[in-house]
């Protein structure tokens, strides 16, 4: 019976052979969009398993209160006496290890690279997390003070086919490293990727950190800390005890400002966003986002195909009507239009697979991953395929299988069913639905759109373009007085200026603020972060003075003990008008000074976070970060300059340099991703969604050959005729407008929230989604109007 | 044996109810051929259904081979159709996504005949009807007469003991429509029972028996010897 069954569907697919394209390639394109978008959140729900313990390893974090009790800073890295102290506290925890992330100049023989991802790690990092040591004794290999073990790729960049066991190589123009063991890469999905990895020990030595920092540094929190729990251990109560335990260990009270936590292994890619993270995670926000896209463009895919099913019905009712006739149950027929349609969605599968195929190249430009057509093979997805496959087939198929298998036979051999299909209320809900999707997605990329555009434009009060970026070496920092003389000889060169961070970074550290209170300094409950800077930092990035003025190398206390803080500093310190601030004292950490001036409020850091309250002061051997604002007409000019100077001054130093712009462009990275995301799937729901209403224009036309026949016969005019044609698509369509324009006003409400600073939902997004989604339906259903109201009236009615 | 007792149909519309058949008594004898007749409108067609299990009686009894069946669902009525009736339609109602075989198998794949047995009883029907040559063509590719021949096979081919022809020959010419009468006559010598419904005196000619219907009601019945 079903051979049979599947021979009639692919005479009726062959038939009807350009409904069966509109209907099988919107499936397919839907199906595409899908397993692209299922691709991509399989990956990122991937991260960080491939680890034999993966479910027992937690990180350890840490935060930061105010006084007032407010969260000040959120870490993902702690103070280094802290893993080995929780290690001798609960003794129940089966490893710790902690990493501390480091970088820096690697020369072997003639080769040197500035190297990042380099990792200190406690000897037993290969216990905790699962990695392939290809060469060396894991056991072993980081015990000894000075070893460092490889990458795969790391050991063929330096060693090539040699050998790398043994082999000595300089760090920094300093120390020297023996090369122990290599190791394969971490997976792509892995919250951190060491291209080499150094011994914990070596940080015993003071040239590098010295053993009683590692035991008494409470402030250096920055590293990673992960420990190995028994299985089902209560996470919990380790938490509960952690208070007491941090007023044990650092001092009594500590547990008031200092707040520790564990987070799983596994949840750290798509649920940790601490103030410091190894790398950018995901979020689990654009895994749901995506995951909903992906659905709703397999429902409008199944609207289609219910749509069109249902809308050909008519031309195939008589079929059903003789079956029925000849003796067939409704089961059967159910059965039969249901694997009719589970036939046709995995004739679309296979299409679409193809279509993964081609699109995984440039989907995985723009998603920054590394997909792998090999996933689709993955037995798990394989199945997963299959089954969304026979589900859609199941459920696409549901409604025009009952629906047609409802006719009366008499009725239908009597061909009374056409009248009854021009008005399917659940096919008039199925197009708005549809459209209301789409709608969603229109007006969310114009929302998108609108915020990165927002986002440029915005006056962040101080310099972004021409910006160089320079990384300076620490020793160079009292010789720059000159390095900075010779680069200013060049007048493609306008300023350069020097700091502990630079702008679109994250201000991460602070100290207590004292301010006067009364006849005496009083400790203040405010976090002001603080940023280092030499005297050229404000002009070179052009930010505005408030009041005061900025440093100066005419008074030399301007290099110890003087401050500059921003405007929301000055607000949150008391004081009304920033001029009242100049002038006073002001203390920060151990440093007692005077406020000389006050900037206008810039935006450090992303728009995602409001202006902090910022102190800026000039100290010494913190300014390594070097800002080089050039002038736009010649490029390749400043940077051979600089490049020249550069060579000569660090003659053992690769020279790098980023541009600030490019930075600024990375903060938005994930939003301008969604932006490329959205406007595609905008698109390609859009498609489909047309790629029905054509379908079901072309139907209804025929349904209303007769109508329309006898109309003309009257005497209606074709203008008449196309817009009675077109009037009920375009009903349903600005119906959909409305349902979809508040889901999508709250979404991108919400969305928006995640910018500190964000523009409005302007009130034209609503009827320029309106004008496209109109606009387009038109354009679709109006080639079947106009076509069906030019035909001759003769032949429209005889074919009746 | 076929019996209907005081049986009436009626079509109710939200607006107006129309009554199609009005009090009919009428037995129909196993091997028996009667032929229906009457104007347009009259509840030919609708006498026609009722007989054949596609429609209930509004009230009335219906006995069917022994089974009261006016009471029937749909679904009960289909099992008892499915082989024991067979339909002949004017407009033949062909599938025509199917060739010319597998429109006469689709009876016998309902009633679940094994596949070598299904083209034994196919082949048998069409070298019968004289189609076997057009086994493999798609209604589409047939005459009119053709394709009513094929309805016929399709008909006949699980034996049913009753065939219902609702104006077989109405879309024929004469030439065709003779030969379907022929056809129709040759089954019914050989036992099948036959109701058909016609416009046609000459093919009312075929039968035993004559009813005239007008407006819902038998008005004549007249016996052919």
């Amino acid at each position: 019976m079903i051979h049979n069954y599947l021979k009639l569907a692919f005479r009726n697919l062959w038939k009807h052979k350009l409904f069966s394209f509109i209907n099988i390639s919107g499936v397919a394109i839907g199906l595409t969009c899908f397993f692209l978008l299922a691709l991509y959140v399989k990956d990122e729900l991937s991260y960080d398993r491939s680890h034999e313990h993966a479910d027992r390893i937690y990180r350890l974090s840490r935060t930061f209160l105010s006084k007032d009790g407010t969260v000040s800073l959120q870490l993902g890295h702690a103070a280094p006496p802290f893993g080995p102290l929780i290690k001798q506290d609960f003794p129940e925890v089966e490893e710790v290890v902690r990493l501390l992330e480091t970088g820096g100049l690697f020369k072997y023989k003639e080769k040197a690279f500035n190297e990042e991802n380099v990792f200190v790690a406690d000897p037993n990092i290969f216990k905790v997390f699962t990695m392939n040591v290809l060469a060396g004794n894991k056991n072993n290999a980081l015990d000894n003070p000075f070893s460092i073990m490889f990458s795969k790729p790391m050991a063929e960049k330096y060693f090539g086919s040699e050998n790398p066991i043994g082999k000595v190589l300089r760090l920094d123009n300093q120390l020297t490293y023996t090369v122990t063991g290599v190791f394969e890469p971490l997976p792509a999905q892995s919250h951190f990727h060491p291209n080499f990895l150094v011994s914990f020990s070596t940080l015993n030595d003071n040239r590098v950190y010295g053993a009683e920092g590692l035991r008494s540094n409470w402030g250096n929190n920055s590293f990673s800390t992960y420990l190995l729990l028994p299985e089902n251990y209560d996470v919990s109560k380790m938490v509960k005890a952690f208070p007491a335990f941090q007023n044990r260990n650092i001092e009594p009270l500590a547990s008031t400002y200092s707040v520790l936590d564990l987070i799983k292994l596994t949840d750290i890619h798509l649920y940790s966003h601490l103030d410091s993270e190894i790398e950018a995670n995901g979020d689990i926000q654009y895994v749901y986002l995506f995951s909903a896209i992906a659905f709703f463009i397999l429902v409008i895919a199944c609207i289609n195909y219910m749509n069109l099913a249902t809308a050909t019905s008519a031309t195939r009712a008589k079929e059903v009507g003789m079956r029925k006739v000849i003796g067939a149950a409704r089961g059967q027929l159910v059965y039969q239009y249901l694997s009719e349609s589970i036939l046709l969605v995995f004739m679309a599968v296979i299409i679409a697979m193809f279509m993964v195929v081609l699109c995984l190249p440039a989907f995985n430009g723009f998603t920054q991953k590394e997909l792998s057509i090999d996933s689709l093979l993955d037995p798990y997805f394989a199945a997963m395929i299959f089954g969304i496959a026979l589900f859609t087939g199941l459920v696409a198929g549901s409604y025009p299988a009952f629906f047609m298998t409802s006719f009366e036979p008499i009725g239908v051999l009597k061909g009374k069913i056409g009248a009854s299909l021009k008005n399917g209320m659940l096919r008039q809900t199925l197009v708005v639905v549809q459209f209301a999707i789409a709608v969603v997605l229109i007006i969310s990329t114009a929302v998108v759109y609108s915020q990165m555009k927002y986002v440029k434009n915005f006056k962040l009060g101080y310099t972004k373009d021409q910006m160089v970026l320079l990384g300076m070496p620490d020793d160079s920092t009292l010789h720059f007085g000159g390095i900075r003389q010779r680069l200013k000889e060049n007048s493609r060169i306008l300023e350069v200026g020097r700091s502990s961070r630079i702008p679109s970074s994250r201000l991460l550290d602070s100290w207590d603020a004292f301010v006067m209170k009364g006849d005496s300094m009083a400790p203040t409950d405010i976090t002001i972060k603080s940023l280092s800077v030499d005297e050229d930092f404000i002009p070179t990035y052009q930010i505005d003075m408030a009041a005061g003025r900025n440093f100066s190398t005419d008074f030399s206390t301007d290099k110890t003990n003087a401050f500059v803080l921003n405007e929301t500093a000055v607000k949150v310190l008391g004081w009304d008008n920033v001029a009242d601030a100049v002038g006073n004292r002001f203390k920060y950490g151990e440093i007692d000074g005077q406020i000389i001036g006050v900037t206008k409020d810039y935006h450090f850091e992303s728009l995602h976070q409001k202006v902090a309250p910022i102190v800026m002061f000039n100290q010494q051997g913190r300014l390594q970060r070097v800002s080089v604002h050039i002038t736009g007409d010649d490029l390749a000019g400043a940077m051979a300059h600089i490049n020249e100077i550069w060579d000569e001054e660090f003659p053992n130093k690769p020279f790098e340099y980023e541009f600030l712009d490019q930075r600024f462009g990375r903060l938005y990275a994930t939003e301008q991703t969604q932006q490329a995301l959205f406007s595609i799937f905008a698109g390609i729901a859009i498609f489909i969604s047309c790629l029905g209403l054509l379908g079901l224009s072309m139907f209804m036309a025929e349904l209303r050959t007769k109508e329309i026949g006898v109309r003309k016969v009257l005497g209606a005019s074709v203008g008449s005729l196309v817009s009675l044609l077109s009037k009920d698509f375009l009903k349903l369509v600005i119906i959909s407008i409305i349902i979809a324009s508040p889901i999508a006003w709250y979404g991108m409400q919400v969305w928006l929230e995640d910018f500190a600073y964000h523009t409005e939902i302007h009130w034209w997004v609503y009827p320029l989604a309106g004008v496209i989604s109109i606009g387009i339906a038109l354009v679709t259903v109006s080639y079947q109007s106009i076509k069906t109201a030019m035909i001759n009236p003769v032949k429209s009615l005889r074919s009746e | 044996m076929l019996t209907i007792t005081n049986l009436q149909k009626i079509f109710a519309t939200e607006e107006v109810e129309t009554t199609a058949l009005n009090g009919i008594n009428l037995t129909i004898n196993d091997g028996e051929f009667v032929a229906i007749m009457g104007p347009s409108g009259c509840g030919k067609s609708t006498l026609l259904n009722i007989i054949g299990l596609l429609d209930n009686p509004s009230s009335g009894t219906y006995n069917f081979y022994g089974s009261d069946v006016e009471k029937m669902s749909e679904r009960q009525r289909a099992q008892l159709r499915k082989g024991n009736v067979g339909f002949v339609f004017q407009s033949f109602n062909l599938i025509d996504e199917l060739t010319v075989f597998e429109n006469v198998e689709l009876p016998l794949l309902y009633l679940k005949v094994p596949s070598k047995e299904r083209d034994e009883k196919v082949e048998a029907t069409l070298k019968r009807m004289n189609m076997m040559h057009r086994r493999n063509h798609f209604p589409q590719q047939l005459s009119g007469g053709q394709q009513q021949r094929v309805a016929i096979a399709r008909a006949v081919v699980a034996k049913p003991k009753l065939i219902l022809a609702d104006e077989p020959t109405g879309n024929l010419d004469s030439a065709n429509g003779k030969d379907v009468m022929n056809l129709l006559q040759e089954l019914n010598e050989e036992g099948t029972t036959i109701a058909m419904v016609t416009h046609s005196p000459y093919d009312a000619s075929f039968a035993h028996r004559t009813v005239n219907l007008f407006d819902g009601k038998i008005v004549t019945e007249n016996f052919h010897v």
